[in-house]
């Protein structure tokens, strides 16, 4: 029997015959992507944006990016997947909006929240590529327990505000500011004994 | 470093941690029912009535039983009132205008899905006064209130089928209490009879109990378990003046007597 999933606005399909949709090129896959899932990726853009039109605009690339990729790809969660892909455009959005000038708000909230574990000095020879910054941060987040783990990824991977992540895991405000606070601790001592320059 | 470089490297994040806080905890603001819509609803049996009840003689609210891979859970059902448009504020004009808009405007590659609108309100006064209608009501309960937001249902041709309001009490003095009442309300333009509501989840249902007010209004209780983060859910159904209301609150161990005294007054109120 083919697997749905119930959801207050209708019957979505299950990831896997979406892929096989896109696989068979048809259009369809798209709408049964953003009827699906739109509404978390543009939850995802509008974070990092905090602008709901250039959110539309980035989540309207996203969903250009899936559909020219897949195939070749196939992937096994396809709605991180897509958030991956919302992400990295909302961040290089962001990037040359910041170029021209610089933003504020909760986005760069967090990026002043991670200065204060990393130096914000160039290291111009690297000694570690981005990829092994990657693993090492990811080797971290295993080692977490479950709870702080999803604070720290709401905060820095969803960019969300410390009121939402408390309403979202039903935890007060100041306990997600200590976990985060304690958390951002752990990882630069973290990051520094594996020599990456923090 | 720079802060941009480990912001760029998180995106190399295992999709597990990525997809992992909207798995068990699903309360969340983007859309709160995503709760159930988070439950892999293999439906295996069909389903059967276990509560069938009558709020007043023409509206009725029932749950049927079904079986999804993570265990048994409930859809609900009710016969409700289907209130004339011009029960609701001048505003649902504007709102019409929007939804054709969205439909007439619907690209599968870049629009959100056609035909629900939905706004945040800062205060509960706003949204009421914004939607107009007096079928909401909300108690005042010895909590304070957080914001509120409404959500409207229509078709491209713009006739509203369904207008509902969610109003969020939360109080993190020394715990948590959070209580979400949906109000929803059918129209004349709704063109089934039976409304399906949405699916309790099997972690959420619990036990449930059925109470009887003085004013006569009936109300199912389900009690869930203690979820993962340690809190205690409560989740209340009931139809009054023709309107589908549900209560779900939420609260940790140190707020328990808060919690039963509040919920006690949102018994006594409808």
């Amino acid at each position: 029997m083919e697997k749905l999933i119930f959801g207050r606005e209708g019957v979505f399909l299950e990831d896997s015959e979406i892929i096989r949709l896109f696989g068979e090129r048809k259009e369809e896959a798209l709408s049964e992507t953003e009827k699906k899932y739109g509404a978390y990726y543009f939850s995802c853009a509008k974070n990092i944006l905090e602008n709901e039109e250039d959110a539309k605009e980035c989540v309207s690339d996203t969903y250009l990016c899936i559909w020219n990729s897949i195939p070749p790809q196939k992937p096994e969660n396809l709605k991180a997947y897509a958030a991956k892909i919302c992400r990295n455009l909302a961040l290089n959005f962001l990037r040359k909006k910041k170029a021209e000038k610089r933003g504020g708000g909760e986005t760069e909230a967090v990026f002043d929240e991670i200065s204060e574990f990393v130096s914000g000095t160039e290291d111009p020879e690297k000694s570690f590529e981005q990829k092994e910054l990657a693993k090492a941060i990811d080797d971290f987040l295993e080692k977490l327990p479950k709870e702080k783990r999803k604070i720290f990824i709401l905060r820095y991977w969803y960019f969300e505000t410390v009121p939402e992540i408390a309403k979202r895991l039903e935890k007060t405000e100041n306990s997600v500011r200590n976990t985060l606070f304690r958390t951002r601790k752990k990882l630069k001592d973290y990051l520094f004994e594996r020599g990456f320059e923090t | 470093m720079k802060a941009e470089d480990f912001v760029f490297a998180m995106n190399e994040t295992d999709d597990k941690y990525i997809t992992e806080p909207f798995e068990e905890n699903k309360t969340g603001k983007i859309i709160p029912f995503k709760k159930w819509a988070a439950v892999a609803a293999c439906i295996v049996l069909s389903v059967f009535m276990v509560v069938v009840a009558t709020a007043k003689p023409e509206y009725r609210l029932w749950f049927e039983k079904t079986v999804t891979d993570d265990g048994t859970a409930f859809f609900v059902f009710a016969e409700l009132e289907k209130f004339p448009l011009g029960d609701f504020s001048e505003n649902t004009k504007q709102i019409e205008k929007d939804i054709i808009r969205q439909y007439v405007d619907y690209e599968p590659y870049m629009s959100s899905l056609p035909g629900h609108w939905y706004r945040y309100f800062p205060s509960f006064k706003e949204a009421e006064e914004f939607i107009g209608f007096k079928g909401f009501v909300t108690p005042e309960l010895d909590i304070p209130e957080k914001d509120a937001s409404v959500s409207v249902f229509g078709d491209s041709f713009g006739k509203i089928s369904r207008i509902g309001a969610e109003f969020f009490y939360l109080d993190t003095n020394e715990g948590y209490l959070g209580i979400q009442i949906f109000a929803d309300a059918l129209t004349v333009n709704f063109d089934e009879e039976i409304f399906q509501f949405n699916m309790i989840s099997p972690e959420e249902y619990g036990t449930l109990k059925e109470f009887k007010n003085k004013k006569g209004t009936r109300f199912y209780i389900f009690e869930g378990e203690k979820s993962k983060t340690g809190n205690s859910r409560t989740a209340i159904y009931f139809i009054k003046n023709g309107v589908l209301y549900f209560g779900n609150f939420a609260y940790s161990e140190e707020k328990t007597e808060k919690a039963k005294s509040v919920m006690e007054d949102f018994l006594n109120f409808y």
